[in-house]
């Protein structure tokens, strides 16, 4: 349908003329941007688990406007620390973030979020107002694996077809509203080389905002899935699975099964539907507002936690999984 | 005699000149030349001042005093008429008047009496006469375009055809062609009505103080009436204008009984943008991409009537037109990846269709000089279908082997409504003083608000899908209502009235009793003030992302879950004529109050491929309120006619979960719109004509701020939005130009008619986006506008014989 805009705009084009504005817009303060994920089990040391800060602009405004750090746009001055909270929202223990220059981010390596664990955020820098996050690190997902059977070949490089077909059970805790994300990723040991994979699933619980550009009917075919507990909510929950794999040799794959937080999974579905053209008066939907839950900034502190199970033929001819 | 005596046969006396015998006096309105009835016409008493106006049938009433009576009659394009008669009891007479196209002056001078005299608020009726002189856009008359330059209705975008009336929305509106409602009135994205000109006789709008026969609709009624045929001889009009053409043949086929009225217009854009489209595609480069389209649209009017007798007429109308857009891109790539070169060629053909059915069959039955009835059974439909076929081949060749991917994407969308039903209007003029309208009317509605086939055929295997967002919904919607126009005093005269409606969806009943009142307090014979008050409800929505004729925009049906929209509006005004009625002049005040709005959610549209019901994509429970002052300033004797019309107005909406639960301007809020609209008569052959418009700009959400969420090395940018329309685009004005050369030939007449649409090449703000350039590896972001149509001139042929 995008393409079709062609057409349209071939005609709009030779009836209209465009001319360059000079918008108006109020001078906002500038505030800290902070994109931060807290992964369960991970030390903070910038792979899965990392604090950026980087600062907003006029809407107007140059990209030379934000402040660089080297060629990247991340401020490197800036006072990070993270509280682990208990239930009455005392602070259990802190930890102050560094600058690391390797992934341009803020670290603490001594720190490893734990699952159903809070956690706060506090940024500091200077010439911005400071920021403050609170985000609840999910416990890990329970699931299991039934009625597993393998259809192809992990090893042949020229099949790309149907790989696997199993049952994902998913004990969902009834105390608790839980967001989660699903994939599947193949791997290469001894060429370090690691695929996602594309699945199918045919179940409501997946017709979903987040994955509408992979829904066809009831179908969802994709790699990176999401769903809800909204229509089982504390039960045990079946999902039939036709994985498939890609193109090449690999010798194992495992299943990841995410537990996000709320805050996350709002996040994550409010920036996907962000429309940056949403004054073309054609094709146009009302620009929304990314949902954060960062105060006084932008961006997010989410948490999420991984569950991964293995099927390695090769060291499991019997066809057992383990935790991975 | 005491003076006990003289008192009381004075009072006799008295009491006698007071009490005179009234008598009716009643008939048909009817053009000389066609022998159709002229709807609208005006009949007055000049020694009273009393007057009426003949109804949809031609038909007249009007009660005046024994004696001798001096009855004038007169409409908008013809030559007046006057009866000198001697009234000892009830009277049938007729009036045949002859057209006088040019002599509007005269035409016009007793019509804005009854602008003062009339109980009802906030209505307008307008003649082609009056506005076929108006230049256009492209030179097209369009009558939608024509009400849009009154007060208290604003256009929407550039040049389209939506239309707003006191800050209600473009579904607001109920649109009734011959009494059958339409549903779509754009084509070309809202760049032309569907009404062809040549086949509409009248045109009323009512903008507050709604009828009591009316409902439905929260904003406006614009009720057309299709044009007859000639009853007396065969006649053909037709036109032919840089986009588009029509032709028009009626006449008797049997005189003073049966005509029919066949009109036709197409557009031949499809034949002048071919070799446009062809030099974009040779001029610019779009990379791996060849595009091509087609594009036409066409309307067809055909009417029969025929009078059964003196007292029976029937007359069947039909309507169909469609737009009809097709389109193909094709794309041919190739590469090379890793160990294999790769080879892309993929074609996709769109198709995008749209349009109404509409027919009616009306009976008009006069069972005496009292009583008249009107029953009208219609069907209309409005169906929209969009295709899109793809096929494409991705080729990998290896050193030792060649796979291939080929690739199926057969979409169908479909979108309709249906509606079919009957309505009867009772006119019974009860006593002098009493004229009482009543009926009903039933409605079936059919909605099938989406439908989605999809095939695809590609690697991840076949698949044959249907998709329907909303199941078919059969509502039922009916109102019964009752009004009774009193004269309590010379001065004051009343119209009560009760519309009663019920709507039926599934298992979900929703009705309501809307009290339609309106009040008219003569100061003198050429001023007055006028009250009304009006309630409204509105069974239907519209889901629409874009103020334009959109194609895809949906109408759905209240539900269970989705209630109806409702309102309330007050009018209070005051008209005037003076001069001689050579001017006449009102000023009106209006509130309105509309409840259970509902819009698409933030970041929902209809478009792209989100798949849940339309009900989960809508936000409900929106308030909206509108008030406005609204001038309204016209000339209608001499050379030189026109009229100024003037609002100042807000309009205001707000939801729950849009803007932060806050109240913000609605999208096409328009705190000052003025038009002024002259034409000038030269002579007999010339007139020219000059339309000024001027309208704040429209409301749009800007970004305010921009910022990064950085991960892994990885940078994405997003805006923070501003608060919902906060931002206003550029004042909007435009000065039109048009000249009608008029000659009588011996084979007829013919009109060359040149105009200029926007003289002094105004850049009006059609959107605005936003667009990232680099410049030195810095990127910069500059706010574009985008104008629409610059200075354009036309050329228009006419005739007629």
């Amino acid at each position: 349908m995008k393409r079709l805009s062609i057409l349209l705009c071939t005609f709009l084009f030779i009836a209209s003329c465009e001319e360059s504005l000079n918008v108006k817009i109020p001078v906002e303060n500038s505030k800290l941007s902070v994109t931060s994920y807290l992964h369960a089990d991970d030390y903070f040391d910038g792979q899965n688990s990392s604090v950026y800060v980087s600062n907003s602009i006029s809407a107007l405004a140059s990209t030379d406007s934000y402040v660089y750090t080297d060629s990247i746009p991340v401020i490197n001055n800036a006072t990070v620390s993270i509280y682990e909270t208990n239930a009455l929202q005392e602070n259990v223990a802190s930890y102050l973030l560094e600058f690391d220059y390797d992934c341009y981010c803020y670290i603490n390596t001594e720190l490893s979020p734990k699952q159903n664990t809070t956690y706060k955020l506090e940024v500091e820098a200077d010439g911005y107002p400071n920021v403050y996050a609170v985000d609840k690190v999910p416990a890990k997902p329970s699931y299991e694996i039934t009625n597993f059977e393998l259809l192809g070949y992990l090893d042949k490089k020229s099949y790309d077809g149907e790989l696997s077909q199993f049952n994902l059970v998913v004990n969902d805790d009834p105390n608790a509203q839980n967001f989660y994300q699903l994939k599947i990723y193949i791997v290469n040991t001894s060429g370090s080389k690691v695929r996602s994979c594309y699945y199918s699933i045919s179940d409501p619980s997946f017709l979903n905002s987040l994955n509408n550009n992979h829904v066809s009917g009831d179908n969802y075919t994709g790699r990176n899935g999401y769903f809800t507990d909204e229509l089982f909510n504390g039960t045990s929950k079946s999902f039939f699975i036709q994985h498939f794999k890609p193109k090449g040799v690999f010798d194992h794959f495992y299943i990841e099964l995410r537990a996000l937080s709320k805050d996350l999974y709002e996040f994550n579905e409010t920036k996907k539907e962000q429309n940056r053209d949403s004054n073309n008066p054609l094709f146009v939907s009302e620009p929304i507002f990314l949902d954060s839950n960062v105060e006084n900034g932008y961006g997010i502190f989410g948490g999420k936690s991984a569950s991964n199970k293995a099927y390695i033929p090769t060291y499991f001819p019997n066809n057992g999984w383990l935790l991975y | 005699m005491n003076l006990f005596r003289k008192i009381f046969v004075l009072f006799l006396i008295t009491q006698s000149s007071f009490s005179q015998e009234l008598h009716e006096i009643s008939g048909y309105v009817i053009d000389f030349e066609t022998g159709t009835p002229l709807v609208g016409a005006n009949v007055i008493d000049s020694d009273s001042g009393m007057g009426v106006t003949s109804n949809y049938n031609g038909y007249y009433s009007i009660n005046v005093n024994q004696g001798s009576v001096v009855l004038i009659c007169s409409f908008i394009g013809y030559t007046m008429d006057t009866l000198f008669l001697e009234i000892q009891t009830d009277l049938n007479r007729d009036f045949e008047l002859k057209t006088n196209a040019y002599n509007l002056s005269e035409v016009t001078v007793e019509d804005n009496r009854l602008n003062i005299e009339s109980t009802r608020t906030s209505v307008i009726s307008i003649s082609k006469e009056e506005i076929k002189n108006v230049p256009q856009l492209f030179g097209e008359m369009d009558l939608i375009k024509a009400i849009q330059l009154l007060p208290g209705i604003q256009s929407g975008n550039e040049g389209t055809s939506g239309f707003y009336v006191r800050g209600g929305g473009p579904d607001q509106n109920l649109i009734l062609l011959d009494g059958a409602p339409v549903y779509n009135t754009s084509h070309l994205l809202g760049f032309f009505s569907t009404f062809n000109e040549q086949a509409v006789s009248d045109i009323e709008i009512i903008k507050g103080g709604f009828p009591a026969e009316y409902g439905g609709r929260l904003s406006s009624i614009l009720d057309i009436t299709g044009k007859e045929g000639n009853m007396k001889e065969w006649k053909v009009n037709g036109g032919l204008g840089i986009i588009s053409g029509s032709l028009s043949v009626d006449g008797p086929i049997k005189k003073d009984t049966t005509s029919v009225l066949l009109s036709v217009r197409r557009t031949w854009i499809d034949q002048v943008s071919k070799p446009l489209l062809s030099l974009v595609q040779n001029s610019f480069d779009f990379g791996s991409l060849e595009a091509g389209g087609n594009y036409y649209f066409y309307d067809l009017n055909f009417k029969l009537v025929h009078k059964l007798s003196q007292k029976d007429q029937i007359n069947f109308s039909f309507y169909s037109g469609s737009d009809n857009f097709s389109g193909m891109v094709t794309e041919e790539e190739e590469g090379v990846d890793d160990d294999y070169n790769w080879y892309y060629n993929g074609s996709t053909n769109y198709g995008l269709l749209w349009g109404n059915i509409i027919s009616s069959l009306n009976w008009r039955h006069l069972f005496n000089d009292h009583l008249f009835l009107n029953t009208t059974l219609f069907y209309s439909q409005y169906a929209f279908e969009n295709k899109i076929l793809s096929n494409s081949d991705w080729i990998e060749e290896y050193p030792t082997e060649t796979s291939n991917y080929p690739s199926l994407y057969d979409y169908t969308y479909e979108s309709a409504i249906e509606d079919l039903g009957i309505r009867l209007n009772f006119i019974y003029d009860f006593k002098p003083k009493h004229q009482l309208n009543f009926g009903g009317s039933y409605i079936k509605h059919h909605f099938s608000p989406s439908f989605i086939d999809l095939i695809t055929d590609n690697d991840d295997g076949y698949s044959d899908t249907t998709m329907v967002f909303s199941n078919v919904k059969r509502p039922d919607e009916a109102f019964v209502y009752f009004e009774d126009q009193y004269t309590i005093t010379d001065r004051l005269t009343s119209s009560l009235g009760l519309h009663y409606s019920i709507y039926h969806e599934s298992s979900q009943f929703y009705n309501s009793l809307q009290p339609r009142v309106s009040f008219r307090y003569l100061l003198n014979e050429n001023s007055s003030i006028k009250l009304s008050y009006a309630t409204m409800q509105q069974n239907i929505h519209l889901l629409t992302n874009s103020s334009y004729g959109l194609p895809n925009d949906i109408w759905v049906p209240a539900t269970r879950d989705v209630p109806p929209q409702y309102s309330q509006q007050f009018v209070a005004g005051y008209n005037k004529s003076f001069n001689e009625n050579a001017f006449e002049g009102s000023v009106e005040f209006y509130y309105k109050k509309m409840d259970d709005l509902i819009t698409y959610a933030e970041g929902s549209n209809i478009l792209g491929t989100d798949f849940s019901s339309w009900e989960d994509r809508v936000e409900m429970n929106g308030l909206g309120k509108s008030y406005g002052l609204e001038l309204f300033l016209k000339k209608n004797k001499g050379k030189l006619t026109g009229w100024v019309g003037y609002t100042l107005s807000r309009s205001i909406r707000q939801f729950d979960r849009i803007n932060l639960g806050r109240e913000y301007p609605y999208k096409f809020d328009r705190p000052h719109d003025l038009s002024v609209v002259s034409s000038y008569k030269l002579n007999e052959g010339t007139i020219f004509s000059l339309t000024w418009v001027y309208g704040s700009g429209n409301t749009i959400t800007l970004p305010k701020e921009q910022y990064l969420l950085v991960s892994s090395g990885d940078a994405q940018q997003y805006y923070e939005y501003g608060a919902r329309n906060s931002y206003r685009m550029q004042a909007y004005h435009r000065l039109d130009f048009g000249v009608n050369f008029v000659k009588q030939k011996q084979w007829g007449e013919r009109t060359w008619t040149v105009s200029i649409y926007n003289v002094y090449n105004r850049r009006n703000p059609f959107f605005i986006y936003f667009e990232d350039f680099i410049d030195n590896n810095v990127e910069y972001v500059e706010a574009k506008q985008v104008s629409l149509f610059p200075i354009i001139p036309t050329v228009r042929y006419g005739f007629k014989f």
